[in-house]
């Protein structure tokens, strides 16, 4: 069966509101019966089960628990306040606060959705109440969000990992440069057009004293990162593993030290991470027979055929991969597109000497951006929902960061050794 | 009719609440088991066997909560198209549905032959793993359910023709709680 037809089918029916994963596990089913009867069918079973219980995969549910009972259990709240203290003081300083806020929130959550719903709140509200317009501030909020899965640690980094067979390791480490670059970025964006926009300052400028006392009260949060990364870089634990300490870490520091956190409370934190993490464990069990198909009716290879027809010159692939992955980021969720696309990308960058890190950043980065473009970001509606401001306010503003983060995305696709030299230094 | 809506309406409550407690039990055990996998490995303890656990709760965990998710209509899907076109969004329902069904009775059909056609056993606990397989056909027996009463519903709703489902949905609706 030919690419045109499988690939058409298949977004037809994602287009006419077929659930994603049943989309693909009918597109896979449909083509095995096709090419071979349905015998074949056990075939599907067998590689649905395995797609299932990848134990990699499950790093998934326990990150997004961590990043819940965060939300939960008071660390937004201090990370927000801790922000405040480095960055409130300049004018437009609480945008800064926000950026800062969610680079420290990347380094305990691997969610940008997780940001929003969370800090994002906290965020839109100290903003508002300093006067700066809902819109405005509900757009740097969503873009200062997608930072999140970019700085380990990450879902789509676990995600890409298990698709591609990459270390989840490397890829957390190539994602720090490039995270942080975001935030810088954004901020230079935030300082460029401070004073045209009008943006205030904070009235009130902390003490050393209040400062240091905000810094500690937010040092068990702070913290968290430790565990996560460096639990990882010295080997100790696994990413799976590592997820399962900073959930256990984030229950701890809420119930024990903030005292925010009530037992009460943890059968539905739990029951909320349980049904967010099952949305992506089902893609990924259709998606595993569905890139088994796509492998044996050989359509990565005739993907490379025909991408290297075009030019053999990587750079040129890279940007056109990329405008790909932004489309689609537009009108697809990210993890879709992963699951869908990375099957038959991925032979075309080994094919021109594209490390898969290096494009597994490239890749995550692109679907962040697709968070925040209309008509299906992600990030803009979850914002607009808890911040209760209007989308169309939130478009207004939020091109000039769109910007930024484009000029990141091509400038980590220019020179690969801003994605490189943190997981080289540590000898991936 | 009425004892019949009231003893679905029974079944499905039921159905609500075993799946979230049965999602909550194997995230806990996942939780208890991971952990201590890590504690046992510093002690350097052997904890292999637990694996066939930890796989165990992972497949009961993913497909009960795929049954919830199914319930609710909560699986992700874009609803661009659907969104903006009210009229073409309840013909696509019922395609949609019908689609969803097909999948659901392949899953109990070819999932049952599957788990009845298997005589393994877990290499250290000796697990049979009928338990591990059997998770996709039983749970695809609600999800053929709730795709056949959708299914149901969406004729309904396009033979009235009314003004209710995608017409009042927001352009693009994204699923609730997404993970990127």
């Amino acid at each position: 069966m030919s690419v045109f037809v499988i690939m058409s089918s298949l977004v037809s029916l994602i287009l006419i509101g077929t659930p994603i994963a049943i989309a693909l596990g009918l597109m896979a089913a449909g083509t095995m019966w096709w090419a071979a009867g349905p015998d074949l069918l056990g075939i599907f079973i067998q590689r649905f089960y395995t797609g299932m219980t990848s134990f990699s995969l499950l790093a998934i549910p326990f990150f997004i628990l961590a990043g819940n009972l965060m939300n939960t259990g008071g660390m937004t709240n201090r990370i927000f306040s801790t922000a405040e203290v480095f960055v409130g003081r300049v004018r437009g300083g609480l945008s800064h606060v926000n950026v800062v806020g969610s680079i420290l929130f990347a380094g305990m959550s691997g969610s940008a959705v997780a940001d929003c719903a969370g800090l994002g709140v906290v965020e839109v509200r100290a903003m508002r109440n300093a006067g700066y317009r809902p819109g405005y501030a509900a757009a740097i909020t969503a873009a200062s969000s997608t930072i999140g899965p970019v700085v380990p640690p990450s879902i789509p980094f676990v995600i890409y990992g298990s698709l591609a067979n990459v270390s989840v390791g490397a890829l957390f480490l190539a994602g720090i440069l490039p995270g942080i670059l975001m935030g810088v970025s954004m901020m230079v964006v935030i300082a460029l057009t401070a004073r045209s926009k009008g943006l205030p300052r904070l009235e009130h400028r902390p003490s050393l004293a209040e400062g240091t006392r905000t810094i500690l009260n937010a040092l068990p949060a702070l913290i968290m990162p430790v565990f996560v990364v460096g639990g990882l870089l010295l080997g100790w634990v696994t990413p799976t593993e590592a997820a399962v300490i900073a959930a256990a870490y984030a229950a701890f520091i809420g119930i024990v030290v903030y005292r925010e956190l009530k037992i009460s409370d943890l059968p539905e934190v739990l029951w909320a991470s349980g049904r967010q993490s099952v949305q992506v464990l089902f893609i990924m069990a259709a998606a595993a027979p569905f890139s088994w198909v796509l492998v044996q009716q050989q359509i990565p290879n005739a993907i490379v055929e025909a991408m290297l027809g075009v030019s053999e010159n990587p750079v040129v692939i890279l940007l056109m991969i990329n405008l790909v992955l932004l489309l689609l980021g537009m009108f697809i969720e990210g993890i879709a597109i992963m699951v869908i696309c990375m099957p038959m990308l991925l032979p075309v960058v080994t094919q021109i000497g594209v490390d898969p890190v290096h494009f597994g950043v490239i890749v995550v980065l692109n679907l962040m951006i697709g968070l925040i473009t209309p008509p299906v970001g992600l990030c803009l509606y979850t914002v607009s929902q808890v911040a209760e401001v209007d989308l169309f306010e939130i478009i207004k503003e939020i091109w000039i960061y769109l910007i930024a983060l484009l000029t990141v995305l091509l400038l980590i696709t220019f020179f690969p050794g801003l994605v490189m030299w943190v997981p080289a230094l540590f000898g991936f | 009719m009425h004892t019949i809506t009231r003893l679905i309406s029974i079944a499905d409550a039921a159905v609500a609440r075993l799946t979230r407690l049965g999602v909550i039990l194997a995230l806990v055990v996942l939780f208890v088991l991971l952990m201590a996998r890590v504690i046992a490995r510093t002690t350097e303890i052997p904890f292999a066997a637990y694996d066939e656990i930890v796989e165990l709760a992972t497949v009961w965990m993913t497909l009960l909560g795929t049954v919830a998710l199914w319930r609710e209509g909560a699986l992700f899907k874009v609803e661009i198209v659907t969104g903006a076109f009210p009229a073409f969004g309840r013909l696509a329902e019922i395609v949609v549905q019908a689609l969803m069904l097909a999948f659901a009775l392949m899953l109990v059909i070819v999932g049952g032959r599957f788990t009845l056609d298997s005589n393994e056993l877990t290499s250290f606990m000796q697990i049979d793993m009928r338990l591990y397989y059997g998770a996709i056909p039983v749970t695809g027996v609600f999800m053929a359910c709730y795709s056949l009463a959708g299914l149901v519903r969406a004729g309904c709703t396009l033979a009235r023709s009314g003004t209710a489902g995608s017409a009042e949905r927001p352009l693009t609706k994204p699923a609730v709680g997404t993970h990127l």
